[in-house]
């Protein structure tokens, strides 16, 4: 009989508790749609403590940490949120979230192959644990842009393509296939990344990935297939003449956006609607140029300014010639007259990697490409800095040129060069991923006269040289 | 006397040669006897089994075969007469012959002056004659009610009776009979008061419309093909439309000039004759049918060339499983033909029984126009009364539906929300959640059950990709043919049937709106190219889409089908398995899908498909799964999804190497 009055009370007040759990949860969402998201977190976090077995836990937990790591960018304080669901909460439907979310921030932490492993096995577990949530199709794509990282592209095209084909209808279907098609591409079968692109044009046009499968397709076209013979479209943008000041430096943000570094202002510009607006801090005499997620940053011959502020010292440089920043957030950095690549580490850490001293540097899909005037050679090499392939200047072209003036590279792995010296004299060359001569011209026959120290490569197939002579831009087509 | 019997006995047979042989053979026997042998009591016989042959058809007797029995018993009174022992039932006789028809006179031939003059005896005890005169002659005349011959003299029943006489374009007239044995006159002189049409128009059964308003059918008059003269009444002084419809004839209008119709009288009008109206049906289904027509059996499906009268038509067939109904308009001269498929046929099992919940009243109307809406599935309502479970037991014992469709409350009492749950014969489930009140409870399920995904998109074998600064989409691959046919790969496609196109979607638009061919233009060379369906898979995963209701579509499919079509439906089968995570299913049905196609959605595909089941199935099947993927490798041109879909080769080298112990 006891026993029998004590469950009897208990009932009443599990039901008060989840009420309660309930109200107070609501209450954090009112305040989050305020934008009161002090006061929520707050709230949410009182769930949590006050009403940990009720329902509304594990979603107070998924709710502070998606805030902490999309608003507050604050990795490591959501993470123990993370840790709590995947420890209390795992059997709850807000698992699959939480884990897709704590594989996400690991990833994103990644430094080096074996640090996504962590990642890879929270994204498996929601495959695995929870194979009808509506977090399984980010999980596969997740999977994809691991193996991606990683250099297995017959791996990641499989979860991209199960990504888009078990879940046609996920918002992530249509960047999957862009994604497959990168890594088809990667593996050499162009016509197909052509008509997956393509795909994403058909099925989803109003998406954002079909506007990046639009550039891609144009650029790979243009560059792979077409290697239609190079012409001068003019100054660009179109009727810019004498605009700039003395312009040395090109590059392109993610978005495509082009990025001018003007040597007579010390100062990196981005180009919106065709008008140069300032970006970042002032350097004199600039020697390289890189878009960052967190904005320009722009190389001395020994040192590096990131935004504001003034410029940090790199140590034992003094010719810095190319940089870039590696899909593990590692800054690569090559000098003319020294003969290795420094790698900065994100946490600070430097290292050099051996290799020929470089004129200039660009990134590409799998690794990097390095122009080394001494050799004469551009230097293939893969993620990890080691050279793969080594191509005499002049290979693939009618005559043989002496320098390297410049390098750009595009997401898709097209490498555009501006080159100078011997028969083949000034002019510019674009290369494939892996070194075959897609197009080129000579700046004579061209008809262009004018001092060109740096090229990027557009989302229309096109480039973009740097003029600084008659401080104006040029594209060709 | 026996020889005066038989001129009259040769007068017979042509009377009764309508009768059933049988009753004008023992008519026939009867007269012999008493005839040629004088056999009083065999003839007898035979009569009477006349007379009771026709007594037992009473009121259903026509009057051929009336006469013949008032003839009988004629006879039977004659045979009667002629023994003592017999002679007392001549007055039944003549009772019975009165009681069948008071207008019957014996047969002199036959009769006595004596038998004559008592059965005339007999009949003024009873009846009295009353005597007609009618003008004009050819009106209708009722007596109680009854019509009667004409003029003339009738033998009615003694007491009061009401007769009336009428007659188009003249009034009627009514009056009171007082009938005694000596009889009476009666005289009928009726006064003209409009014109009357008079018409015959063949077939008949025509309904005769006058200035739009119906003035009945006309009726068929023998075996005559033209119907009996046709009386348009009380037509008014002035112009007129006679307008003559009948079902699969032409309408015929005719104009009626006021001269026609003034002065008033009768007026025959030339005989008209319908043209007929009908057109064909063709019909063709997977396997044999059963065809209806407005509810009428037509025979059987598949048929060519069918003739169906013009017009809308209720088209239903009947398939060993699963049904078809379309609403169709068949067009004088036209050929209709159609390829009809069975469709599911869903069976709502009602609401499920139990408390009163918020909105039950609600859904009970909005369910009232479910079936309706529905254009996949063949709609079969609840019987009233009818518990859901004995219903599916009852439609799955009969075979008589492929998908369940149940509602029950979930949720809190006050506010439930409504959980459909759909589920095909063989137990493939899903549930859809509804809220009563929302302005459209049943909008995303009527819409996932009409949803069918496409099985096929039309393609010309050209891979066609959209590139900046080009004037049409660029041609990337092309089959031979069209290689043949003079286009060039890497160069734009500018126009196609005949219209430039800007980009890939013109190229996809032109191409839906094509059927057999399509111009395809580069600049100045163009070719012909055939369009072919390109097929397409079944999406795993939609929300657009209710998957046990694919399922029952994809059985359907299979039924009659032959070749790809079956390999493709079977691919789809096992598509739409795997969406169940039914895959020991899946692997059968694909064990049976064979596809001749070599690229695109083709055998590579299967083997592909095939594998992953195996996958699913556990590291048990490694072995078949890694055989499987091998398989799928000697297909280089098989794709995923669609033709333009991502190639299977790459995909199954990356599972075999991950398959590798």
């Amino acid at each position: 009989l006891v026993l029998g009055l004590a469950v009897a009370a208990t009932i009443p007040v599990m039901a008060q508790d989840a009420d309660f759990a309930e109200k107070l949860f609501r209450s954090g969402e009112r305040a989050y749609q305020a934008k009161s998201y002090k006061e929520a977190l707050d709230t949410w976090n009182q769930v949590l403590a006050s009403a940990p077995r009720s329902d509304y836990a594990p979603q107070a937990a998924l709710r502070i940490a998606r805030h902490l790591a999309a608003v507050d960018s604050n990795t490591a304080a959501a993470m123990p949120y993370l840790d709590r669901i995947k420890a209390d909460y795992l059997r709850t439907p807000w698992a699959a979230q939480g884990l897709l979310l704590r594989g996400q921030l690991l990833a994103q932490q990644a430094r080096k192959a074996e640090d996504l492993k962590d990642a890879v096995a929270e994204f498996n577990r929601v495959l695995d644990l929870f194979p009808d949530s509506t977090a399984v199709p980010e999980a596969r794509y997740q999977l994809g842009l691991a193996a991606l990282r990683t250099g297995q592209l017959n791996k990641a095209l499989g979860h991209f393509v199960d990504t888009f084909r078990a879940h046609p209808d996920s918002a992530i279907a249509p960047e999957a296939m862009v994604q497959a098609s990168a890594a088809l591409d990667a593996s050499g079968d162009l016509e197909g990344a052509l008509r997956l692109l393509q795909r994403v044009r058909n099925v989803a046009p109003a998406s954002p990935a079909a506007d990046e499968a639009g550039w891609r397709l144009t650029t790979l076209v243009r560059h792979r297939l077409l290697k239609a013979p190079i012409k001068v479209e003019g100054t660009w943008p179109a009727g810019k003449a004498k605009w700039l000041h003395t312009p040395t430096l090109l590059a392109t943000d993610a978005s495509g956006g082009l990025l001018i570094y003007q040597s007579d202002l010390n100062q990196a510009f981005a180009l919106r609607a065709n008008e140069p607006a300032p970006v970042g801090g002032s350097l004199p005499s600039a020697k390289a140029l890189i878009a960052t997620p967190s904005g320009p940053w722009l190389f001395s011959k020994n040192s590096i300014l990131k935004g504001e502020g003034a410029p940090a010292p790199l140590a034992g440089l003094n010719a810095i010639s190319g940089a870039f920043l590696d899909g593990w957030g590692n800054l690569w950095v090559s000098d003319a007259k020294t003969p290795n690549l420094t790698v900065v580490a994100p946490e600070g850490a430097t290292r050099a990697v051996a290799s020929p001293s470089f004129n200039a540097l660009a990134p590409l899909p799998q690794g990097m490409v390095g122009a080394s005037d001494d050799t004469r050679t551009l230097v293939f090499m893969d993620a990890d800095g080691k050279a793969r392939r080594s191509l005499p200047y002049g290979q693939g072209l009618p005559a043989p040129f002496k320098e390297v003036v410049a390098l750009a590279s595009d997401p898709l792995g097209n490498l555009a060069a501006i080159v100078d010296g011997g028969d083949f004299g000034e002019g510019v060359v674009v290369y494939d991923p892996q070194g075959a001569v897609l197009r080129q011209a000579s700046f004579k026959a061209l008809g262009l006269s004018g001092r060109f120290t740096s090229v990027a490569l557009d989302r229309r197939g096109g480039l973009i040289l740097c003029d600084r002579r008659n401080d104006a831009l040029i594209r060709l087509y | 006397m026996i020889r005066r019997l038989l001129p009259a006995a040769a007068f017979l047979p042509a009377l009764l040669g309508a009768q059933d042989a049988s009753v004008k053979d023992a008519f026939e026997a009867g007269k012999n006897l008493w005839a040629s042998a004088g056999d009083r009591e065999g003839a007898t016989a035979k009569f009477e089994q006349v007379a009771a042959a026709l007594q037992a058809k009473g009121p259903a007797a026509t009057a051929p075969e009336r006469q013949m029995l008032c003839q009988a018993y004629n006879w039977l009174a004659v045979l009667d007469d002629r023994s003592a022992a017999t002679k007392p039932r001549v007055a039944q006789r003549f009772q019975a012959l009165l009681d069948l028809n008071p207008d019957f006179d014996l047969d002199r031939d036959i009769s006595s002056a004596r038998l004559v003059a008592a059965y005339e005896s007999q009949r003024t005890t009873r009846f009295g004659l009353a005597r007609f005169t009618l003008d004009p002659l050819d009106g209708v005349l009722l007596i109680d009610g009854q019509p009667a011959k004409g003029a003339g003299t009738h033998w009615l029943a003694q007491g009061a009776h009401r007769v009336a006489y009428s007659r188009p374009g003249h009034g009627s007239q009514e009056q009171s009979l007082e009938l005694g044995a000596k009889g009476a006159a009666v005289t009928f002189k009726l006064a003209r008061l409009s014109t009357v049409l008079r018409l015959q128009i063949t077939p008949p059964g025509a309904e005769v419309f006058l200035d739009g308003a119906s003035q009945g059918k006309a009726t068929a008059q023998g075996p005559d093909a033209s119907s009996a003269t046709f009386f348009v009444d009380g037509v008014k002084p002035g112009a007129h439309t006679l307008e003559l419809r009948s079902p699969c004839f032409r309408t015929k209008t005719v104009s009626v000039p006021a001269s026609l119709v003034e002065p008033v009288g009768d007026k025959d009008l030339e005989p008209f004759k319908l043209e007929p109206s009908q057109g064909t049906l063709t019909l063709a289904t997977p396997v044999e049918a059963d065809l209806l027509l407005d509810g009428e059996p037509k025979g059987k499906a598949p048929v060519s060339n069918l003739s169906v009268c013009a017009g809308t038509h209720d088209l239903e067939l009947r398939f060993p499983a699963g049904g078809y109904t379309k609403r169709v308009e068949i067009q004088e001269g036209k050929a209709l033909s159609l390829t009809a498929k069975p469709r599911p046929r869903l069976a709502y099992l009602g609401m499920e029984t139990g408390d009163d919940f918020s909105g039950r009243i609600r859904m009970g109307e909005v369910m009232q126009a479910f079936g309706p809406r529905l254009t996949q599935v063949a709609f079969l309502a609840p019987k009233a009364g009818e518990a859901a479970q004995a219903a599916q037991d009852r439609l799955k014992a009969a075979k008589a539906a492929e998908l369940f469709l149940s509602l029950r409350p979930v949720g809190d009492p006050a506010s439930p929300q409504i959980e459909f749950t759909l589920s095909t014969v063989e137990g493939e489930t899903e549930h859809f959640i509804a809220r009563p009140f929302e302005q459209d409870p049943l909008a995303a399920l009527v819409a996932k059950l009409n949803a069918l995904p496409p099985t096929s998109e039309p393609g010309v074998g050209l891979t066609l990709v959209d590139v900046e600064g080009e004037p049409g989409p660029l041609l990337l691959s092309a089959d031979p043919e069209a290689l043949k046919a003079g286009l060039q790969v890497q160069k734009a496609i500018t126009s196609m049937a005949g219209k430039p196109v800007a980009s890939v979607a013109d190229a996809r638009k032109a191409l839906e709106g094509a059927t057999e061919k399509i111009a395809v233009a580069q600049g100045a060379v163009t070719a012909t190219l055939p369009v072919r369906p390109q097929p397409l898979e079944l999406p795993m995963v939609s929300e657009a889409y209710a998957y046990p209701a694919l399922l029952a579509q994809l059985r359907l499919r299979l039924l009659g089908a032959k070749g790809d079509e079956a390999g493709l439906a079977r691919l789809d089968l096992a598509l739409g398995l795997m969406h169940f995570r039914k895959y020991d299913q899946a692997l059968e049905t694909l064990r049976e899908a064979k596809l001749a196609a070599p690229r695109g959605i083709s055998q590579g595909t299967v083997e592909y498909y095939t594998a992953l089941c195996f996958q699913r199935l556990g590291p048990a099947y490694a072995n078949e799964a890694s055989a499987a993927f091998q398989r799928a490798l000697r297909y280089p041109s098989a794709t995923l999804l669609s033709s333009d879909g991502p190639l299977v080769a790459p995909l199954a080298k990356q599972a075999l190497e991950e398959l590798k112990p």
